[in-house]
């Protein structure tokens, strides 16, 4: 079938603006985004630039806004947006560096800000830290998160104010406070409780909506707001 | 353009009905405060409240309220009640019971 890809396109040398383009491209409803913009750069124009590693919705590195809601290229059949333009831009909020290519830095430092890594002073026992089955469901849906930026970059809280900390954030915060291995949710509840912490979630649930791995954020955040205003 | 959803339009329409609250606030302790005034102001003012500008403006009100009030009870839900575990249903109560209060209470209001 015949599809038109509209594909935002910038090159910070020559370009002021960000700008629109047109490809025209025969492809099979089975095939990704992924692989059109794949088929784009080898066949039309090799200098479309878009990050991608994995290509199985594992690596988290090919966000990018397809028709209007954030998604992955390799996850996102052409024959599940049932249209014949499809329209590819940058997540929204980060500072966009070449055509599909934005700036993660300040994303990561988001992430620091949480701390999400094992805090537990006390050593190891000779082998591994036990827990039950249902301690480690308490936090199985978090630990999911490929980090993509999907869901930051779907938040309006996020899109006007990049000081948010931000979904992606919480649920990695979340993955780690709720772990009964881990000893330093204190710490990281005076970090979500900041101004820019959760409580500029507004339960819109874009994140939610748009995560690829199906992961409830919103309910992620919730729990931690419950966490700061009940312990 | 980001898609709208059913969260976005929620989230933007409490933000709206809020702001009109706030402005609905401000003109009624206006009108309250010349109601006071004496006999012939109280009259000019309850004269104005009886237009149909104003039972429009009435029902419009209404529906803020109705609206911020219910969504207001949906956010509490979201947030403190996991809720969040049924976004849309409770995304459709919402719409449904402030649709059935409104209707009902728009029609005492006008006639
Ligand atoms: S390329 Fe790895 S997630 Fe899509």
């Amino acid at each position: 079938m015949q599809v038109t890809f509209k594909i935002q396109r910038y090159n910070p040398e020559t370009d002021s603006q960000p700008h629109w383009e047109d490809y025209q491209l025969d492809v099979e409803p089975k095939d990704r985004i992924l692989d059109a913009l794949l088929d784009i750069k080898r066949t039309i124009d090799g200098t479309l630039t878009f990050r991608y590693s994995c290509a199985h919705g594992v690596c988290g590195s090919d966000a990018m806004m397809i028709n209007g809601i954030n998604r992955l290229a390799c996850q996102t059949l052409v024959q599940d947006l049932k249209a014949d333009t499809i329209k590819v831009a940058p997540i929204k909020g980060m500072d966009v560096l070449k055509d599909l290519v934005t700036d993660f830095d300040p994303f990561f430092e988001h992430l620091e800000e949480v701390k999400p890594y094992l805090i537990n002073d006390e050593l190891p026992p000779s082998r591994e830290r036990h827990q039950s089955i249902e301690e480690r469901e308490r936090f199985d849906d978090t630990t999911k998160c490929i980090m993509c930026g999907i869901c930051t970059t779907a938040c309006p809280s996020f899109w006007t104010n990049g000081e948010y900390i931000g979904p992606a954030a919480f649920v990695n915060a979340h993955r780690f406070i709720f772990d009964s291995r881990d000893e330093g949710a204190q710490e990281r509840l005076e970090v979500l409780n900041d101004k820019d912490g959760v409580w500029r979630c507004h339960t819109i649930f874009n994140c939610t909506d748009a995560c690829p791995r199906e992961i409830n954020v919103t309910q992620a955040i919730a729990e931690l707001k419950n966490a700061i205003t009940f312990t | 353009m980001y898609k709208w959803r059913g969260g976005m339009l929620s989230w933007i329409l409490h933000r709206l009905s809020g702001v009109g609250l706030v402005i609905f606030i401000i003109i009624h302790i206006e009108g309250m405060y010349s109601i006071a005034k004496g006999p012939k102001e109280f009259n000019q003012v309850i004269a104005m409240y009886n237009t149909p500008l104003f039972k429009v403006l009435e029902i419009f009100l209404f529906a803020a309220i109705m609206f911020h009030a219910v969504n207001g009870l949906r956010v509490i839900l979201l947030d403190f009640a996991s809720g969040s575990r049924y976004p849309k249903p409770l995304l459709w109560a919402t719409y449904i019971v402030t649709g059935i209060v409104f209707l009902a209470g728009a029609y005492f209001l006008w006639t």
